[in-house]
């Protein structure tokens, strides 16, 4: 899954479906934007105590009491999906800060100095490469015992590598352009010039990259909880949710798993949609 | 050639220090697990680190376990008091059949539905569409919908187990290998449309097409075999990740493989079993990645020259 951002997308997409393209990446902002109101919101949106257990109101159908039934301890499902909202969305979010701080400085130190540096750097990258995601989140969970902690940790150094290698790529291209001379020229120190220049005209590309990591890492995150190793009960997760359901999906009732999966999806694609959309416009932009 | 094989074997090592390491510093004693929580005395504590060899610093303990590793012993389980060579063997099967099967599934369907999608205008968005929702799906959801579905509702395939015997083994893992590769074939897919709608753009094939070559060929001798370098570079990325996706798969299954041990001893703080399996996973992927790359070579002798840094 984490492979899917280093394939090259050779062809011009844009030649083909360029207006379908741009309205898509809309409804996926839309999503997501409605999805981090309801996460920021949970407290006061959602309709009761997501760890109230009622067992005489278990495994119940979508209803007018629960609007989308009941979970195996007759706890509203759709109070645990709002509430699910806040773990789902803050785990991503600390892997997407951490590996993006990570791989953009080892990034613009490596594209900067050049040389010995970069070279160094490109080994340790080329090594980091070695270590899936998902197992460095499951060895993670090893070290620190499992929770939300230790998966992010581990997911934050595996995307490192990735951020690191294409962000290193783009910054190279934009030091050889003749303001960043001019500036070393009228001697600017090199970390002004980084941070003040090289990072802004970068940013929109981080920022693509960011949202397709945010993406991943979520599917990544699920599956470490689905696993039993990352969120722990009774906190609301998805992907803890979907794992907890398997029991009265097997019995006929699936409800829970589904939900919970459903917007695992919604929210995963919504955030592709979006860095899709994204990498599209910045290649568009470089091949002016 | 040789260049790629020892920086296989110095990353693998380094790996090993790395978990190794990290995993023997972890907290949490593994004596704790493998009493279960009764109270020891101190005296049979003492016998148990000596019969693990706990006691010895650290740096011992891994060359004594690299020595092991070498000889192809990976140490004891301290849960299963088993050898794990024992534990894992039968396990490694069902993992790697599940592996080969999703990459026949994954190679077959995904240059099948990209192709489709870039000859056919018609289906080119409902594909997108499908592609679109297939990568955002985790495993695990699509084993449930598929378990949902195809075990409960309509009783078609078994929801759980390996299954016995040649047969067996293929009916009980269809729907793990087609759940544990939704994503992946609709990545390959995509790549697939975008590179043979590329290749199909461009001058040699319609130079082809004036020449008079039949459609079948067209697509088979010009478009397929230019467009095959990018399907193969992200056919082979998916295929090492679908080693790390059985970890998921297994358990949502309950397959008896790697993956599903690897789960159960990491919270069981079976050490020596998390680092071979740890260490096997990440051979794998690593052997994976690396065929893939001698394989793009293979396909495009421009890229032997560009490529060595």
């Amino acid at each position: 899954m984490s492979a899917l951002e280093v394939v090259p997308s050779a062809a011009p997409r844009s030649r083909r479906r360029g207006i379908p393209r741009v309205s898509l990446g809309y409804v996926g902002i839309a999503v997501i934007l409605i999805i981090t109101v309801v996460a920021i919101f949970a407290p006061l949106i959602s309709p009761q105590d997501p760890n109230a257990i009622n067992l005489l109101a278990a495994k119940q159908g979508p209803s007018s009491a629960h609007l989308l039934g009941t979970d195996a301890s007759g706890r509203d499902l759709l109070s645990r999906l709002i509430w699910g909202a806040r773990t789902s969305l803050l785990g991503p979010l600390l892997v997407v800060v951490g590996g993006t701080l990570l791989g953009v400085t080892v990034a613009l130190v490596a594209a900067w100095r050049g040389g010995i540096v970069d070279a160094i750097l490109g080994r340790c990258i080329d090594i980091g490469f070695a270590f899936p995601g998902l197992l460095l989140a499951i060895i993670a969970s090893a070290f620190f015992g499992a929770g939300l902690v230790a998966p992010t940790i581990g997911l934050a150094i595996a995307y490192t590598p990735y951020i690191a290698r294409l962000t290193r790529s783009v910054a190279i291209r934009e030091r050889r352009l003749p303001y960043i001379s001019a500036l070393v020229t009228q001697g600017m120190s090199s970390f002004a010039i980084c941070i003040k220049h090289l990072l802004p005209n970068l940013a929109p590309f981080i920022l693509m990259q960011a949202t397709l990591t945010f993406g991943f890492s979520m599917i990544d995150l699920a599956s470490v909880s689905f696993l039993g190793l990352g969120v722990q009960p009774p906190t609301s997760d998805w992907g803890l949710m979907v794992s907890t359901g398997e029991q009265s999906l097997l019995q006929g009732s699936a409800w829970e798993s589904l939900f919970a999966g459903l917007m695992l999806v919604i929210t995963v694609g919504a955030f592709s949609t979006v860095g899709h959309w994204l990498e599209g416009i910045s290649e568009r932009r470089l091949s002016r | 050639m040789l260049r790629r094989l020892v920086f296989l074997v110095i990353t693998l090592l380094g790996a090993s220090i790395v978990v190794y390491g990290a995993l023997f510093l972890a907290p949490g004693s593994p004596v704790a697990a493998a009493t279960q929580g009764r109270s020891l005395s101190p005296v049979a504590v003492k016998l148990l680190e000596q019969q693990y060899g706990l006691n010895k610093p650290l740096v011992t303990r891994y060359v004594d376990w690299l020595g092991g590793v070498v000889h192809g012993d990976f140490g004891s389980s301290i849960v299963f008091s088993e050898k794990v060579g024992h534990l894992l063997t039968p396990r490694l099967a069902v993992t790697f059949e599940l592996v080969l099967y999703g990459a026949v599934i994954l190679v077959l369907f995904g240059i099948l539905l990209g192709t489709l999608a870039a000859l056919r205008g018609a289906l080119d968005k409902l594909v997108l569409f499908i592609s679109t929702v297939g990568i955002a799906t985790p495993s695990f959801v699509g084993a449930l919908v598929l378990i949902s579905l195809f075990a409960v509702k309509l009783g078609w395939f078994p929801s759980l187990g390996a299954g016995t015997g040649v047969g067996g083994r293929i009916y009980h893992l269809t729907l793990p290998a087609i759940a544990l590769t939704v994503a992946g074939t609709m990545g390959v897919a995509r790549v697939t449309r975008t590179s043979v709608i590329l290749e199909l753009t461009r001058d040699h094939t319609d130079t082809a097409r004036a020449r008079g070559i039949a459609p079948g060929g067209v697509l088979r001798r010009h478009v397929m075999r230019n467009a095959m370098v990018p399907i193969a570079t992200m056919s082979g990325t998916v295929i090492a990740n679908l080693f790390i996706g059985t970890v998921v798969v297994e358990t949502a299954f309950g397959l008896n493989g790697l993956g599903a041990l690897l789960v159960s001893s990491v919270l069981d703080k079976d050490f020596a079993v998390v680092l071979a399996i740890t260490l096997i996973l990440a051979t794998a992927f690593m052997v994976a990645t690396t065929v893939t790359d001698l394989l793009a070579l293979w396909l495009d002798p421009r890229l032997r020259t560009e490529g060595t840094r």
